[in-house]
């Protein structure tokens, strides 16, 4: 009855459009109030103990340090030297596409400021060059979900914290996964350009490429600190979005483009960002107390444990799962109500945590470009000025590829595993 | 006169955020720089940028119910014409004051409860962090009115946090 109680007033008032973390917080408040003699006090215990976590701060570091090096004027650097290197080729164009998204993802967390930065140079220049807005809208949607693998990930540190995992190996273990990712979209890109007989960029001589090369190394060299600095053990992930920020500011400096105003908004900025996640996760606190205490938990873990012997099955079962809910929820929220469920599939079934972790992540982040509500293609949408659903064809050849890319992570764990390790040794 | 001290409020709000913010960073900096240079790690810095965590999410919960910046799932809303959104933009302000009145009324008996409690490595006592309960959620509550009232459009994009 309590849990009933609690999931429909639940989806009630997460329909109705309350924030969610105050949805899942309410509705486990209210059900305690009627049917159980727990003291609320628990409410605020539960919202402070989930977010007093020093892995947390790296979502607020990583999220001002990408929008740091955005007021800096990252994205034409990378776009021109994209652009500069590879151009000239079938398709270059989207290619360079890929690889500027791949470049920002390994700045900044977030899909979403990744998405918009990139669509509002590349769009425009794609379909000037003659190729169709839709494929366009593809292309740079789904490149950009590359934000969520690619280290700095918010969602990322949320899974680390969630299930007990070292954020900075968790950051290790998406970068093969990523970059076969952007080289799996790179290798769709070029079969279409090669079929439908895309456009070429003129080809840059070297000394141009070179110009291109200086002025982007300073936004390069960032993703080498913090990938570097991890590896190394010099500091720890939530370390490194600090000295990510001071980066940046400095990056910033050197470009001109920072001062007073535009610090402090940038800073509140990212402080909504990061707050809002946070919200949800300690809005889920209660939530889960309840769902723990009364058993339900566990009878569906015990449900979906049972559907087959077979632990890959199992897999297959909870990433279809997260597929779903990912394709009506954004990533965060997604993430942390399925957490209990994840936790435990990981250890009942010896699953390895790196990989499993990064084709979570991936899952999640699916729904952000597929149908109804996939937002990054949205926002590209909005910058391309065409509808939505015209863009659902393009779409799918990419989401496909990254559903069988995640079956790959899925299956061959060194993937993920092999840069974590070389931390451990 | 309340539209300036609802200004007055956003402002003070912001600026501690930034505060917060900025603090952390120079903390967390100053923390890798006596561990790698002075050879000495000072273990308060790590509680101390934990509990500014704390408050500042605290904050940020009145400044995104300012800006309507909460993680929300919008179908509904973007299905409804003009009279029907501000009239669910209503609900939901109501229930989400409820929701932030139970958390910030029970945050005022933890504080109770726990003022002789002091923090293990800061030895300062554990109320002065829970305050940020009630105090976000009080501004919470007076900024969820205040963008009801202005019929203030959301403003993060979906998928901020993707």
């Amino acid at each position: 009855m309590t849990v009933t109680t609690m999931l429909l007033l639940f989806a009630v008032l997460m329909a109705l459009g309350m924030p969610i973390g105050f949805a899942m917080s309410l509705s486990a408040a209210t059900v305690l109030l009627l049917f159980e003699t727990v003291p609320l006090v628990l409410l605020p215990q539960l919202f402070y103990t989930s977010i007093d976590n020093f892995s947390l701060l790296a979502i607020p570091l990583f999220v001002f340090a990408g929008a740091l090096m955005s007021i800096g004027g990252i994205t034409d650097q990378i776009v021109t030297l994209a652009r500069a290197m590879i151009g000239h080729r079938r398709g270059g164009l989207a290619q360079a596409n890929v690889v500027s998204n791949t470049f920002m993802a390994a700045v900044s967390g977030s899909a979403a400021a990744d998405v918009a930065a990139v669509s509002s140079i590349m769009i425009p220049a794609m379909s000037k060059a003659g190729y169709p807005k839709p494929f366009a809208v593809a292309v740079t949607s789904s490149a950009a979900m590359l934000a969520p693998v690619l280290p700095p990930s918010i969602i990322a540190v949320i899974y680390a914290s969630v299930m007990g995992l070292s954020v900075g190996k968790l950051f290790l273990a998406g970068v093969i996964p990523g970059i076969l990712c952007a080289l799996a979209i790179m290798a769709l890109t070029w079969h279409y350009a090669w079929r439908n007989n895309m456009p070429l960029d003129a080809r840059v001589d070297w000394s141009a490429r070179w110009q291109a090369f200086l002025k982007a190394a300073p936004a390069l060299g960032m993703p080498a600190l913090i990938i570097g600095g991890i590896v190394t053990g010099i500091f720890t992930a939530t370390e490194a979005g600090a000295i990510a920020c001071v980066y940046a500011m400095i990056y910033c400096s050197m470009q001109k483009k920072i001062c007073g105003q535009r610090l402090f908004d940038a800073l509140i900025e990212s402080a909504l960002i990061a707050g809002t996640a946070l919200v949800v996760l300690a809005g889920a606190a209660l939530f889960s107390w309840v769902l723990i205490r009364s058993g339900a938990s566990a009878g569906l873990i015990d449900a979906i444990m049972g559907l087959s012997s077979e632990p890959g099955v199992i897999v297959a079962v909870i990433l279809f799962v997260l597929f779903l809910i990912g394709i009506f929820m954004e990533p965060v929220p997604a993430l942390v109500l399925t957490a209990p469920l994840l936790s435990t599939a990981t250890s009942t079934l010896g699953l390895d945590p790196m990989s499993f972790g990064i084709a979570v992540i991936m899952m999640l982040i699916v729904g952000s470009v597929t149908p109804p509500v996939g937002v990054l293609a949205m926002i590209a949408c909005r910058i391309a000025r065409i509808p939505y659903a015209s863009t659902f064809k393009a779409i799918i050849p990419f989401t496909v590829l990254w559903l069988v890319i995640i079956a790959v992570i899925v299956a061959v764990p060194t993937l993920s595993n092999f840069l974590p390790n070389l931390l451990t040794e | 006169m309340l539209r300036l001290f609802i200004g007055l409020l956003r402002k003070v709000t912001e600026a501690l955020t930034a505060l917060l913010f900025v603090s952390f960073v120079i903390l967390i900096v100053v923390q890798v720089f006596c561990r790698y240079v002075l050879n000495d790690s000072l273990l308060w810095i790590e509680e101390t940028v934990r509990f500014a965590l704390y408050w500042m999410t605290m904050l940020t919960i009145a400044l995104a119910a300012d800006r309507r910046g909460h993680i929300v799932m919008d179908i509904l809303e973007t299905a409804l014409g003009p009279i029907g959104q501000r009239r669910l933009l209503w609900i939901n302000s109501i229930f989400s004051c409820i929701f932030l009145a139970l958390l910030g009324g029970y945050g005022v008996r933890l504080i109770g409860r726990s003022w002789l409690t002091m923090t293990p490595i800061t030895d300062i006592p554990m109320s002065l962090v829970y305050m940020a309960t009630p105090i976000g959620c009080l501004a919470a509550i007076i900024f969820t009115i205040d963008a009801a009232i202005r019929n203030q459009p959301a403003d993060l994009p979906e998928g901020a946090n993707a």
